[in-house]
Parts: C-alpha cells; structure tokens; sequence
C-alpha cells in the first residue's frame, strides 16, 4: 500500500498556461500523484480549486495507474488565476 | 531511499505548488485572405549553362510578368557609380521591394537628384558562384515574393484599431 507524498505529489500544464476567456476554450490541469518513493498512486481523488469565482473546474476522475488525472478549467473573464490541489481523504466504511 | 510507513489516507492532503492560468481575451484575428482574390504575379528564371570544373560562374534572369492587382516591377535597384567618383552610375539589385517600396520607388529610372536613387525593374539578372547560391537566390526571391503577395493581401482588408478625439468630444444633449 502506497501513501501520497504531498512534495512529490504535483499539478503540471497540460496545455499552454494562455487560454482564451471565452468560457469555452479549457485549459487542462494534470494531477501526478506520487508517494514516498516516488511511485505513482492510483485510485485517489484530487479536488481542485481556484482563487476567482468565474472559474469553472471540471474535477478530475480518481488518478490513474501513473497517478495521473486531467481536470478542466474554463472562464470567460480574463485576467491570471490560481489553481490549487488537495488529495480527498479516502472514505473510511 | 525513504520508506513509505505513514498512513495519510484519512487526511486532507493539500499538494503544495499551485499553478497558474491566464485567461485573456484575443485582439481580433484578422479574416484569412481570400482563397484567390485575383492578384499575382508570375517568376521566370533562367540559369546560364555551369560546368564544375571549367565554368566560374553562373548567371542568373528573374523576370515578373503576368501582374494582376500588382505591379509586376517587384526588384528594387539603387544607382551606384561604376567606380569611385566616376560620374557614369549603374543600377544594381537590392531586394524584392515591400509594399511601401511598391509606393515610393518609381519605375524604370530613380527620380533626379533623389538620394538614395532607389527605383523598380520586373526583373533581376545576377551572376553568382556556384549552384548552391543560385538555389538559394532563387528560393529567396521566391519567398519574398510570395510574401509581398501575401503582405498586399492583407492589408486590403482594414480592421478597426481605435479612435480618439482631438479636441473636447461634441456634448451630447
């Protein structure tokens, strides 16, 4: 069983960081989830938020077997805007 | 190599870099030019004979012809004196002209007196040393061209850039 690493773990550009504000072209966020030794983490949900409230995020699936997910994320403001990341607890039966 | 014994399963786990985005909002796109609006112009070249071993030179005929929505007096010469002082000049090629060039080049022969005596031929005739360069002269000449083309294509569509009052703006009632 592997545990999630938060320095290991990382959100990266899946496309070019510039989107047109149009509230249809998206920018793609990817999720890399890693544990300690540096091996990816499968079946974990990140939760993504922005720091502007006209920012619509498609939330990513659970992370793949690279520990790996896309997430979306559209305005039709313009202007720079934040992304953050947190791992959602897994829920306990 | 570190172990991996902490069970953070039940825990918020917040990952530390952020990213960000820029959303903008694009200037207007210019409108592709037309498929074929009618204008060109036809390059004809003709290349002396060159043999590696007994030639040293070749020479090198670029003609316009056939210009429709442009002229066809594309290359822009410079009289230069044949030697230092002499009074006796000829014209020598320069470059393809830009559309600015196209405006302020006369035809055929400089204006007099006009300094730098800049004017436009249909047609570029050069010697050069080798094949490589007369490849490579052509391409460039091509490519000039087209983007002479291109440039006169785009600037017959005129998109709004701005406006401004000089003066106070008229009030309205």
């Amino acid at each position: 069983m592997s545990y999630v690493s938060p320095e290991n773990s990382k959100l990266l550009y899946g496309t070019r960081p510039h989107i047109v504000a149009d509230g249809v072209q998206q920018g793609v966020v990817k999720i890399r989830l890693r544990d300690d030794n540096e091996q990816p983490v499968a079946g974990r949900q990140v939760e993504l938020t922005a720091d502007r409230e006209d920012v619509t995020i498609v939330q990513p699936g659970l992370t793949d077997a690279d520990g790996a997910a896309l997430a979306y994320v559209t305005s039709a403001v313009s202007g720079p805007v934040s992304i953050s990341g947190r791992v959602v607890p897994v829920a306990t039966p | 190599m570190s172990c991996n014994t902490v069970n953070n399963d039940d825990q918020i786990i917040e990952i530390p870099d952020a990213i960000n985005l820029n959303f903008y909002t694009p200037q207007i796109e210019p409108p592709p030019p037309q498929p074929d609006n009618g204008r060109r112009l036809k390059l004809t070249w003709q290349v002396s004979r060159y043999n590696f071993h007994s030639v040293d030179g070749i020479r090198v005929r670029i003609t316009a012809t056939d210009a429709a929505l442009m002229s066809d007096k594309v290359f822009a010469y410079m009289m230069l004196p044949l030697k230092a002082g002499a009074d006796s000049k000829a014209g020598a090629f320069d470059h393809v002209c830009s559309p600015t060039d196209l405006e302020e080049y006369p035809e055929d022969d400089p204006i007099t007196n006009s300094r730098p005596a800049w004017f436009r031929l249909n047609y570029v005739d050069v010697l050069l040393r080798s094949r490589a360069e007369v490849e490579s002269f052509i391409r460039d000449v091509v490519e000039d061209v087209q983007r002479l083309k291109n440039t006169l294509d785009l600037m017959d569509d005129l998109l709004p850039g701005g406006n401004m009052w000089i003066g106070l703006p008229p009030v309205t009632p």
